[in-house]
Formats: structure tokens, sequence, C-alpha cells
């Protein structure tokens, strides 16, 4: 028989060369599942060469991902975005496959957990995890931090131009009922939890109310409000009230102060609402199908070093869970009542905890108001 | 045999994702996401009665169908010159319409976004020369919605056009003149009557993509406007109801159905009618 190179394939060889193909083709898929957690008697497997992040857009220093390349010279360091956390829930439900490390806020980890999508934390890897304040270990989202280690804290208010509204905004009153004079120049986080926790604090109601009645004059509410709103973004509204392309602007607080820090600092003042409103925290997280889970657990150690944690700070304007942290964040941003509320303020925030039947509604409602 | 590449795409990457969805239009979802295996009509119900629902729909169809107009309105012209007047032009322009396609749809919309701006290049020039005082106010509106999707389909209504027009035998259109037609009855009785097949297919190229548009009104329409697509991908998505969203993607191949097949119909009466066939 000639060698199969120099005579023409004939039909049936084709066939099964393409049968055998496509056979490997689909093994190679199905192969490769995430290395099972280590138990931390036995010993630490060697950490992987690759590490995939999602996380929400500016929300890690790019200093610290050089720095942390440079003490692991062969890791290949990716990173992915999304501006919500049902955005990253849809994908990692859909199946999407090669990420390690998620940032969820509180609420979402508790739903997570619940789906089974998280791997336990070994905290044997996170030497640096006494450095977290205690009161951030209690959590009820996820009480002594199994499956996730806090990131950052924060409020959600809103922001307006001083240039365009120079008497001032302090209350979820002033954000609704002075819509119709800037009509077009609203906007509004693109949530369902917080457009109607909001409406609901305005309202006087708890944040995380499912009672009916209560969320039928949200949805009245905000159908009324819904032809004044301009955007409804929560990935580019620093961008449009810096510009002043919108008078004022649901968001979160780290977000304003980063436009304040800019040069020159457009005239923009946050202000936590009178009624109240949402106090969060987002975690680090590492997935179940991490293929790098021992990498993640070290890229999580490294930025619980409070000096990293110091930087993080400095580069996101955000409040980290770790006072040890303080004497490396720089600018003022501790003394900065935006990104560090007092007390009394911190006193009327709720976290967001919605009950299924709550979310169901709050979904409904979103989506008719998108619709409006 | 030769049937099979197309079976297997056919069958893997339509019926079987359609497949899905109208089953999942019949279930129940599960809380924050997924499917339950509980039959239910509730999605089905909960369309048919609510009038925001069906007012993305309308928004939506009007949307499709003035995008696919101006489409037609301002592609057949150009079609038409490139077929009978551009001469050793053409290819130029062939490339010029080609062009653009080789950026990436995204950009090309966010690029709309740059250029029209409040703060914009085209706003400061007409700032400046004294024509605009104030704010251009163009973009998160439906007609920056009809602009962007007017410039992202052209292309795909001008080339079937431009096939159809190449191929009209012009001297056809000669005899008409011999027989005394003018310019204009000539073009309606002869060259659109003939030209119909090309009309067609521009129009459902762009019209059933238009249908299901969602990056275009999300970027360029700012809270104002809110499509089918939107509203789908939100029911996924966000409210991760996926029963919901299934429901109203069958609602959508449904009325696509329905739409083409009058569309046809009232094309092919044009058709035989103008040239009594």
């Amino acid at each position: 028989m000639k060698p199969i190179t120099t005579r023409d394939f004939s039909r049936r060889e084709f066939l099964v060369f393409s049968a055998a193909a496509s056979g490997g083709l689909v093994l190679a898929a199905c192969g490769g599942s995430a290395l099972a957690p280590a138990a931390s008697a036995t010993p630490v497997p060697p950490i992987e060469n690759a590490l995939n992040i999602y996380n929400w857009s500016q929300y890690l220093n790019p200093d610290t991902v050089t720095q942390f390349q440079k003490l692991n010279a062969s890791m290949a360091i990716k990173q992915d975005t999304y501006a919500s956390n049902e955005d990253m829930l849809a994908k990692i439900e859909a199946g999407a496959k090669g990420y390690d490390i998620v940032v969820p806020t509180g609420y979402m980890v508790k739903i997570m957990i619940d789906k089974k999508l998280l791997l336990p934390i070994d905290h044997m890897l996170l030497t640096n995890y006494s450095h977290i304040d205690k009161r951030f270990t209690l959590s009820g989202y996820d009480y002594g931090n199994k499956y996730s280690v806090p990131k950052d804290w924060g409020t959600t208010g809103f922001g307006f131009r001083k240039d365009k509204i120079p008497q001032g905004m302090t209350s979820w009153k002033d954000f609704f009922e002075m819509a119709p004079k800037f009509s077009g120049k609203i906007s509004v986080l693109d949530g369902a939890n917080e457009v109607i926790g909001s409406t609901l604090k305005y309202l006087g109601y708890s944040y995380n109310s499912d009672n009916d009645q209560q969320l039928s004059k949200v949805k009245d509410t905000l159908l009324a409000f819904k032809p004044h709103v301009g955007h409804i973004d929560s990935a580019n509204y620093k961008n449009l009230i810096a510009n002043g392309d919108v008078a004022y602007s649901m968001g979160w607080n780290g977000d304003f102060a980063a436009v304040l820090a800019l040069t020159p600092a457009p005239p923009v003042q946050y202000v936590v609402p009178a009624e109240g409103s949402e106090f969060w925290v987002d975690t680090w997280a590492i997935l179940k199908t991490a293929p790098d889970p021992i990498a993640a657990h070290a890229f999580i150690n490294f930025i619980l070093d409070p000096k990293i944690e110091g930087q993080e700070a400095n580069y996101s304007y955000y409040a980290n869970p770790e006072t040890d942290a303080i004497p490396y964040i720089t600018n003022g941003i501790t003394k900065d009542p935006t990104v560090y509320p007092t007390s009394d303020v911190l006193a009327k925030l709720e976290s967001n905890k919605p009950t299924p039947k709550g979310q169901r509604q709050r979904d409904q409602i979103y989506a008719e108001f998108k619709a409006a | 045999m030769l049937l099979a590449p197309a079976t297997f795409w056919y069958l893997f990457f339509f019926a079987v994702p359609i497949g899905f969805i109208l089953v999942f239009s019949f279930l129940t979802s599960a809380d924050f996401g997924g499917i339950q295996l509980q039959f239910s009509l509730d999605n089905y119900a909960q369309l048919a009665q609510s009038t925001v629902y069906l007012r993305v729909f309308r928004s939506t169809i009007g949307m499709a169908a003035a995008g696919t107009a101006l489409c037609l309105l301002i592609g057949y012209p150009f079609a038409y010159f490139l077929a009978t007047r551009a001469g050793r032009w053409k290819n130029l322009f062939l490339v010029m319409l080609i062009v653009p396609f080789w950026t990436s749809f995204l950009t090309r919309t966010y690029a709309w976004l740059i250029l029209l701006g409040d703060h914009g290049p085209l706003s400061n020039v007409l700032q400046r020369a004294h024509l605009l005082h104030g704010d251009l106010n163009f973009l998160y509106s439906y007609k920056a919605i009809l602009l962007g999707v007017t410039y992202n389909y052209l292309p795909l209504m001008v080339f079937p056009l431009y096939v159809s027009l190449e191929r009209l035998d012009k001297r056809l259109l000669e005899a008409a003149k011999d027989l005394g037609a003018g310019r204009w009855a000539t073009f309606r009785r002869v060259t659109v009557p003939l030209t119909m097949p090309g009309i067609l297919i521009g129009c459902l190229l762009v019209f059933i993509p238009l249908m299901g548009e969602y990056v275009v009104p999300s970027i360029l329409g700012g809270a104002r406007s809110f499509m089918i697509g939107n509203l789908i991908g939100d029911e996924f998505i966000s409210a991760h109801d996926w029963a919901f969203g299934s429901a109203l993607a069958m609602a959508v191949i449904v009325i696509l159905l329905i739409l083409i097949t009058i569309y046809f119909r009232a094309a092919r009466r044009v058709t035989s009618s103008e040239l009594s066939l």
C-alpha cells in the first residue's frame, strides 16, 4: 500500500478521518475539569500559570496587577468586566468557563452560594485574612466568610451638579420631585434593586419590602418619573456627570469621589439621601469551576496585604474593610465623608436583601419602568 | 449526502435553539435564574394582559418599519445610480459602501456617540457658525436610533437592489419610452415591478434583524427607547425570567412570520398586476 500522504483520500477514508477528528475535538472540549479544592491537611498543589478575573470596570488598580505579575512572572493574567451583578450571574449560569475570580455584592454572594456556584475559600491559604476588620466577618450574606472575602464597601445615593442646582439637594424627595425641571438630564442606575429600593425609601418604606401595596405605589411613582429620565446607566454615568451632560445621577459613592478627584474638579456633590439608602459590601469570590484556584487564593491574599489594600483605595476611591490599610491611603480619602461616611449616616442605611417574591416583583416593575 | 452539512447546520443552530425557547416558554422560571420543569401558560397570559409589553412590540415594529423605509428611500436611488450611471466609479462606490463593514458594529455605533455628542465635533462646528445655540440634543432619542440603524443596515439594502437593477434589461426601459411612457411612468410600471425581488430581499434583510435590534437602541437611545430586543435581553440577563423571555421571543417569531407572509403576498400582487402575469 502506498503511504497515505501520496495518494488521494478515498471518500470512505475522508469520512472516517473527519469522524475521528470531530470525536477528538469533542473529547478535548469535555476534558479539563476544575481542580478539586485542596484539603487543609494535604500539601498545597503548585500555583497555576494563569489567572482570569471577572470584575466591575475600573475596580482593580492596574499597579496591583503589575506587582502581582512580577511575583509570578510566568502567569498569564486576564481580566474581563461587567456592569451589574445580574450580568455576571447570567453569564456564569449560562455556563461561561474559565473565570477564576468574580466580584459579587453581598446579596449576590448569598444567591450564588445557594446555587452552588462558589468554591469554599481555603482560609489556610489566606495568611493576610487577619487584617480584615471583625465586623466584616459577621455578615448576614456569608457568616464567617466561607465563600467570599470582603473587598470594598460603600453606599448608593446620588450626585448632582452644583452649577445647575445651586440650592443643593439632600433627599430622594429632591431627586424625584425636581425631575420635571431637569427632564432628560437625569440618570439612574441600571438595576432593579437600586431603582426600586430608592423609590421605596422615598415613599418611607424599607429598601427590601415585598409588600404588594407598597410596591404598587412604587410602580406608579416610577412610571410618572420615567419620562424625565434621560439615561439608565451603571457604567458611564461618571462621565456624564463630569461632562455636565446630566444635572443629577443616581450612583455609588466611590465613583463620585473619583469624579471629584479629577483636575479640574467638576462641581459635583455626592448625597446620601436623608430618607436612607443602600449600604453594600463587594467581595472577592472564587467560582467552583475555576481552573486556577490556587492562583486565585494567592491573588486574593496578595490584595489583603494592608499596603495593597491602601493602594486599591487610592485608585478606586472606595473604602475597604481593613483598618490596618488606613496608613497607606493618601489624598485625604479617609477624611472624605463621601468615601468614609460618619456613623450617623451609616445608621440610615440598609443592605439589599430581597426575598425571591420581592425580587420577582422588582424585576417586573423595573421592566415596565424601562419600557415606559 | 450533499444536504448533510446544511441539514446539520439547520438542526443544530436553528431548530434546536428554537425548540428550547418554545419549550421554555411553557415552563416556569426558577428563582434568580434557570428553569423549573413545571408546565404553565402564565407567560403567555402575562404577555397578553399587559399593555406595557404590547406597547414595546408596537414601537419596535414601528422602528423596524421606519428604518426599513429609510434604508429603501436612501438605498434605491443610490443603487440605481450605481447600476446605471456610475460607470468607472462603480467599484469605488462599492468599496466605500463595504469598508465600514470591516469595523465592528459596536465601534461604528459608538462613533456616532462621539460625533453627535453635545460637546462633540458637529456641535462645536455648528455653534461656531452660529447655526446652533445651546446643546445639540440629538443623541439619546428615537431619531438617533433611526440614524444608527439606517447607517448600519444600508449596505444590506443596497446590495440586493444593486444586483436586481444591474440585471434589469435596459432595453425594456427604452421600449417603454418608445411606447410613450414618461420617466416616472417607466419607473413605476417597468423598473419597480422588475426589481421587486431585489426590493423584497433588501427589505427582509433589513426588517428582520431590526425587529430584534438591541445594540443601537441601548447605545444611542438613552432611557427613551426600549425595544423588544432590549426587553428580551433584560428578561434573561437582569430579571432571570427565562420562561417569560422565551415567551416574548416566540411572540417575535410569530409576528415576523405573519408580517413576512403578508408582505410577500402584497409584493407578488404588485409584480403580477404591473406585468399582467
